[in-house]
């Protein structure tokens, strides 16, 4: 990705979110690139028809997406010469360029990896010799913690939030790692001393308590960048509960857990693409719930069954 | 509304739905409504009829050809209705479809079933579908 930006200061609020795709990618490389300048922005706000997020419309129009964000920020990819023009408008604030920033990054990475094939899963993921489970939960609902319990027990992961899948020439679905930090809350130190002491770290955003931290500084060797899924398990915290309880999920319900697990866009033709990658992954995934009690951690018996099942 | 199979009036596939195959079936999704229904076997034969485009007295004659009695009319005619109610199929026009529209095996009534909870219509960014948190 090539960043041309008018000022030093939008150059920095670009990269920043950029270096956490820490992961190196083994290729092929599709060159990514974008334009950022300041001043007035002249177009008019986006109706969102391709996407609607919280704070940023697209619209797919004849040159090429067009996303607008609520702070009157815009972006435009003009297929043609596959470049992304974002324009800021001055005055801004630091969090408003920051926010709008990420949203308009996220959305030319998720639109590049789709035009290469891959399907943005929002997910984390534990992988060993034999087989590859993608753990799906809402915000705050333990993909993280539980994520870490298992690297403790000798699994990898690829990370526990956003990950790529694809179908290749075979039929045979992969899925591969970008990240690889983790977004840990503080007190996961309860459970996993060699965590530290994270309060120290600034919170990765106004909303949450969780610190980012790169997995290997705590759990040395214990990332993997690519695997064959085998397993998708729908993570719960189940705060009266005891111990983890884990139940079959029909396999009806497996397409529908990761229809959830990504941004389907309003267009028909890269909504079949991402659907006909799911739905193949889906064909070949065994479905669990598992359900998180406050006391899972606290006794390593708790994880025994989980690990019997995805062996 | 409700369709009825005497009807000459051409139906076709909404171009907002995605058809995806999953087991004997099919799974829709509707871009708009971001609804998402299963349809079984049969219901997925009918469908592709639709895809490019036909009418529902042409349906039935189908339908009997692949084993369907007068008494699975009704549940015929219900399918097509929940179809265009749903907003899935209607007068969108006919388009070049892939393979014909194949049923193999018993016929049985078709069936449509809708997913409770939609997709999310607003999601927090392109990477994260989830519904965006409180500011």
């Amino acid at each position: 990705m090539t960043l041309h930006a008018k000022t030093a200061q939008l150059q920095d609020r670009a990269s920043a979110p950029l270096t956490l795709y820490n992961v190196t990618w083994p290729g092929p490389l599709h060159l990514v690139d974008i334009v950022l300048t300041g001043g007035e922005s002249a177009l008019s706000p986006a109706k969102g028809q391709f996407m609607t997020c919280a704070r940023m419309q697209v619209d797919d129009t004849e040159r090429g997406l067009y996303a607008s964000s609520r702070s009157g920020s815009t972006c435009h990819y003009l297929a043609a010469e596959n470049r992304w023009s974002i324009t800021i408008p001055d005055g801004h604030s630091d969090d408003q360029i920051r926010e709008d920033l990420v949203d308009f990054l996220n959305l030319a990475l998720t639109e590049s990896w789709r035009r290469l094939g891959w399907v943005p899963l929002h997910a984390a993921s534990i992988t060993s010799d034999t087989s590859c489970a993608l753990l799906c939960a809402t915000a705050g609902g333990g993909k993280s913690t539980l994520t870490a319990s298992m690297i403790r027990r000798g699994w990898k992961t690829l990370g526990d939030d956003k990950l790529l899948l694809r179908k290749d020439k075979s039929g045979d679905v992969e899925v591969a790692a970008l990240l690889h930090n983790f977004n840990l809350h503080p007190r996961t130190r309860d459970w996993f001393p060699e965590v530290g002491d994270l309060t120290g770290l600034p919170p990765y955003s106004p909303w949450t308590e969780k610190r980012k931290v790169t997995i290997e500084s705590i759990w040395p060797d214990s990332t993997a960048t690519s695997s064959r899924p085998t397993h998708l398990i729908e993570v719960a915290r189940r705060p009266d509960a005891r111990g983890l309880k884990l139940a079959p999920l029909p396999h009806s319900s497996v397409l529908p857990l990761l229809m959830r697990q990504t941004v389907i866009p309003g267009h028909p033709a890269w909504a079949g693409q991402i659907m006909a990658t799911l739905a193949a992954t889906a064909a070949g995934l065994k479905g669990w719930r598992l359900e998180i009690g406050d006391d899972a951690y606290e006794r390593e018996e708790h994880l025994a069954g989980l690990e019997e099942l995805l062996q | 509304m409700s369709v009825t199979l005497g009807n000459d009036k051409k139906l076709a596939l909404s171009p907002n739905v995605v058809v995806t195959p999953l087991g004997e079936g099919a799974l829709l999704l509707h871009l708009d409504s971001k609804f998402f229904y299963s349809i079984n076997q049969p219901g997925w034969s009918i469908l592709q009829l639709l895809e490019a485009g036909t009418t529902p007295q042409d349906i039935l004659s189908k339908c009997t050809e692949w084993g369907a009695s007068e008494n699975d009319q009704a549940t015929i005619e219900s399918y097509l209705s929940e179809l265009v109610g749903n907003e899935l199929v209607g007068d969108f026009g006919s388009k070049e479809t892939g393979q014909p529209a194949a049923f193999s095996g018993n016929w049985e009534s078709p069936t449509i079933e809708r997913h409770d909870e939609p997709l999310e219509r607003i999601v927090t960014s392109a990477f994260d579908p989830s519904v965006p948190l409180a500011e």
